[in-house]
């Protein structure tokens, strides 16, 4: 079947004689630089400035949004050495990468990865495992630029955008013919492999990329029989395609299919031993019609998601704990927006339409639906250029079949008094929908005596966020900047012990948890950050977070964040000739985690060691074409089987050709 | 400047045709159910592993949700009363973990047992004067069960909800006869619940 798709994809490829004009792309189509400093950024080069999307739903300078927004570009993501969203934001400052039976999620501004909206150009992902989506399944050979943007972005996403936003910006051809194959090997018998190539004409323009990631995991305690990490192999396929300048037309397709097998083997204190398979398949494919005038943009996104899971509890030994498990989640989405500016405002409204469907063997009933529908609006006031002066209020108004209407308003601020200092502020209201299996999940675990029971009478968690930061740009070579944020949340659900006296099946020593709206929680804390570059190729960066958490509920601090922790970064490029080398590393704090270890009733209070991460890499151009490179991700050999299942030290080497 | 014919309604079929992986299938490979080696089959749910000195292993298969496992200690079978609230045939039952006697308000037999804590199995030669019990109401306590004489051979882990049994021994009394008991486990060989098993012999009267 791929065969067939190359085939087709060659033939369109191959067909037209003439290299029509390159670039007739709206979105920016050269890696851009931030406006930190680089090495690239030469003194006398022209500037070249890194495009946003995501904070505001339209298109602005990095430096120009009201709402502060991290980029990571494609040649940022190259250089990295990541090979998936996951490895990507490991080093970002202020987020926690957690990793567990849902992968590989990431924490920000101390709250869980249900917090975090992931998202395609803008429109939503789908496939939750655990509340978490899982970050290592998005491959990084299809991203042209991840945007990160912290605190409550509910306003223009809605749901589940409450601790921030990751939204992904396709890999989009540049070039009237491109071709990348890439290949990777490593420790743990790592592969990863990619092809892609892609065509730019006037009107049209398509990529199609294909990708394989193995591994055979790994064990942090090989003394029991259970396995850390699963091993897993990813196939992965997407294509973009583009058709403009019809007039004021163009329209945009982008479709991916990814399938992934993993498998892992689980002790159980009960000394049942499983081995736990699962085969994943993700389809996402997005049409996107838009019109373009002068002063005015109307785009229609159309998106489907298909997620589905299908899972495989072997039990050694014996049948009896022998489970077979599928699950279908599929996520239709319906945008429109539409953008007009008059003299200084920017006026942004938009409707969307979200309809998901789930079909799972532990919720009941094993098939539930629900539709959510939202309109938004949003000024952008700019009264001012030099000082820049932007004002940003918004409101989005979300209907959810269950739970009602949810407002959402947010109010942003920029001061750019000087080309050196940046001022944002924002405050907001985020809110997160409870989801399917915190409804409906109906789970027994009869082996170790427990049941969860999903509450359909939930109501949505809600939060009001405020942040406050600065930028300041002393020298062109050095970057500073600090921010101070505050989430207060309401309602969060919880598990909660529930009455097991109407549960007719509670024949074990049946602890019977339900989840509930009892929850209350904050995180507030500050960030610093620095960046400096030394004659132009080599640059150092730098920061420390500190977060401060709690749980109102249960009167501690969330569990498993760390109060301090830190990025140190140290980046060497020298452009003629192609030499590359940089060490990334982060630092996080102890972390106290909560459980009643010796029965007593009570939880007693248990503390993870501090620890670091370390990633070097070195890469050298050959003949223009050829880039090769080397690497040792978690040089230090950080982790644990316990509480910090890290990947140990790995070393690989590969090379990407680029034509 | 030609125009290519737009691929993407063949390239999206295409897509969604592959959309489907072959299935993992219902069971991986059909292992066994877990070997219990027994010298002597007591029913479908029940084998004794014979210790000598008139002392055996029984391990019941209780992991049902629904159906208890009836069993006659005199000649050591499985029985299936019709009514087991009168049925004189039953000494003990089993479901998951729960363990009744056919006395009190489980059943019309009047069996009794008697708990005895800080005594060694192997020294229970003779059964005490006193001290016996028949399942009652449920009293006041957190579950809703009845309060089965023989509720206390276990100590559960709120961390790792794992069921551990416990040093008590049990006398029960049925009829003129009296048997000692302990559990030993609650686990199979292959770690799955609801498989209690038990070390017991008959022991003299008082």
């Amino acid at each position: 079947m791929l065969a067939g798709i190359v085939a087709a994809w060659m033939a369109a490829l191959l067909g037209p004689g003439a290299v029509g004009d390159a670039g007739a792309q709206a979105r920016p189509t050269e890696p851009k630089q931030p406006d930190k400093p680089t090495p690239e950024d030469g003194a006398g080069d022209e500037e070249v400035r890194t495009i946003v999307v995501t904070g505001t739903r339209t298109e602005r300078a990095q430096s120009d949004s009201a709402v502060a927004t991290q980029v990571y570009d494609r040649k940022a993501i190259e250089q990295s050495g990541a090979e998936n969203l996951g490895e990507l934001l490991e080093e970002t400052p202020g987020v926690q990468i957690t990793r567990g039976i849902g992968g590989t999620g990431i924490r920000m501004q101390g709250l869980d990865p249900s917090y975090t909206v992931v998202l395609i150009d803008g429109q939503r992902t789908t496939g939750r495992i655990n509340n978490v989506m899982d970050l290592s399944r998005f491959p990084a050979e299809d991203i042209e630029q991840v945007e990160v943007v912290r605190g409550p972005s509910s306003v223009l996403y809605g749901a589940d955008a409450l601790a921030g936003t990751v939204n992904l910006i396709s890999r989009r051809p540049t070039k009237p013919h491109e071709a990348e194959a890439h290949f990777a090997y490593g420790s743990f018998n790592t592969i990863d492999a990619t092809t892609r190539a892609g065509l730019a004409r006037h009107r049209y323009s398509a990529s199609l990329t294909a990708g394989m990631h193995n591994t055979d995991g790994w064990d942090a305690d090989p003394s029991d029989v259970g396995t850390t990490g699963p091993r897993s192999r990813q196939y992965n396929a997407s294509t973009t395609q583009r058709f403009g300048e019809f007039g004021p037309l163009a329209i945009s397709f982008r479709g991916g299919y990814l399938r992934r097998d993993t498998h892992r083997v689980d002790g159980t204190a009960t000394g049942a031993v499983f081995d736990r398979t699962n085969r994943t398949e993700v389809i996402q494919a997005t049409v996107r019609p838009s019109l373009d005038w002068d002063t005015a943009r109307f785009s229609l996104s159309a998106s489907y998601n298909l997620f589905r899971d299908q899972f495989l509890q072997d039990q050694r030994g014996s049948t009896e704990l022998d489970q077979s498990q599928e699950t279908y989640d599929q996520l239709g989405q319906v945008t429109a927006q539409y953008d007009h500016e008059v003299r200084t405002h920017v006026l942004t409204i938009g409707a969307d339409a979200q309809l998901e469907f789930l079909n799972a063997s532990r919720i009941e009933p094993s098939s539930v639906d629900r539709q959510r529908y939202a309109i938004f609006a949003q000024s952008e006031w700019t009264p001012t250029r030099a000082p820049r002066l932007v004002v940003l209020p918004g409101v989005r108004l979300d209907y959810d079949t269950f739970f009602g209407i949810y407002p959402t308003p947010r109010l942003a601020m920029m001061l750019a008094p000087t080309r050196r200092w940046t001022f944002r502020a924002s405050y907001g209201r985020g809110y997160r929908a409870p989801s399917f299996r915190e409804m409906y999940l109906l789970f027994a675990n009869p082996s170790v005596g427990y049941t969860v029971r999903g509450n359909p009478g939930l109501r949505a968690e809600t939060s009001w966020s405020s942040s406050f930061s600065a930028e300041f740009l002393p020298w062109r070579w050095m970057w500073l900047a600090a921010n101070v944020f505050d989430n207060r949340l309401q309602d969060t659900i919880v598990t909660d012990t529930a009455d097991a006296s109407d549960t007719a099946d509670a024949t074990d020593v049946a602890t019977l948890f339900e989840y509930v709206n009892i929850g209350e929680a904050t995180t507030r804390g500050a960030e610093a950050q620095a960046a400096v570059t030394i004659l132009e190729r080599l640059t150092l960066d730098g920061s420390y977070t500190f977060v401060h958490t709690r749980d109102h509920s249960a009167g501690r601090p969330l569990p498993g964040r760390p109060r301090h922790s830190g990025t140190a970064g140290f980046r060497y490029h020298r452009p003629a000739s192609g030499t590359g080398f940089r060490v990334r590393s982060s630092i996080l704090g102890r972390r106290s985690f909560f459980s009643d270890s010796d029965d007593d009733g009570v939880d007693e209070e248990r503390r993870s060691a501090p620890f670091a991460t370390v990633d070097i890499r070195a890469s050298q151009r050959l003949l223009n074409y050829i880039q090769v490179f080397v690497g040792l991700d978690n040089v230090l050999d950080a982790g644990n089987s316990d509480d910090n299942p890290l990947q140990p030290r790995t070393y690989y080497g590969g090379a990407t050709i680029r034509y | 400047m030609r125009m290519l014919a737009p691929p993407t309604p063949a390239v999206l079929m295409m897509m969604l045709a592959t959309a489907c992986a072959p299935n993992l299938g219902a069971g991986a490979d059909a292992d066994a159910d877990s070997v219990v080696m027994v010298d002597e089959i007591g029913g479908p749910n029940i084998g004794h592993l014979d210790e000598g000195d008139n002392v055996f292993l029984t391990t019941i298969d209780a992991s049902s949700e629904t159906d208890w496992v009836y069993l006659s200690l005199v000649d050591g079978v499985q029985v299936e009363p019709d009514d087991p609230q009168t049925d004189p045939s039953w000494d003990l039952a089993f479901l998951r973990f729960h363990i009744k006697l056919n006395g009190g308000v489980s059943g019309a037999s009047g069996v009794a047992a008697a708990q005895l804590d800080g005594v060694d199995f192997d020294d229970v030669s003779d059964a005490p004067a006193e001290g016996f019990e028949v399942d009652a109401p449920d009293g006041d306590d957190d579950d809703e069960d009845p309060d089965y004489v023989l509720r206390h051979w276990y100590d559960y882990s709120v961390m790792t909800h794992v069921l551990t049994p416990t040093a008590t021994v049990y006398v029960v009394r049925s009829g003129d006869d009296h048997y000692r008991l302990q559990l030993d486990a609650y686990y199979d060989e292959a770690g799955s619940s609801g498989h209690p098993s038990f070390r017991w012999g008959s022991i003299a009267a008082p």
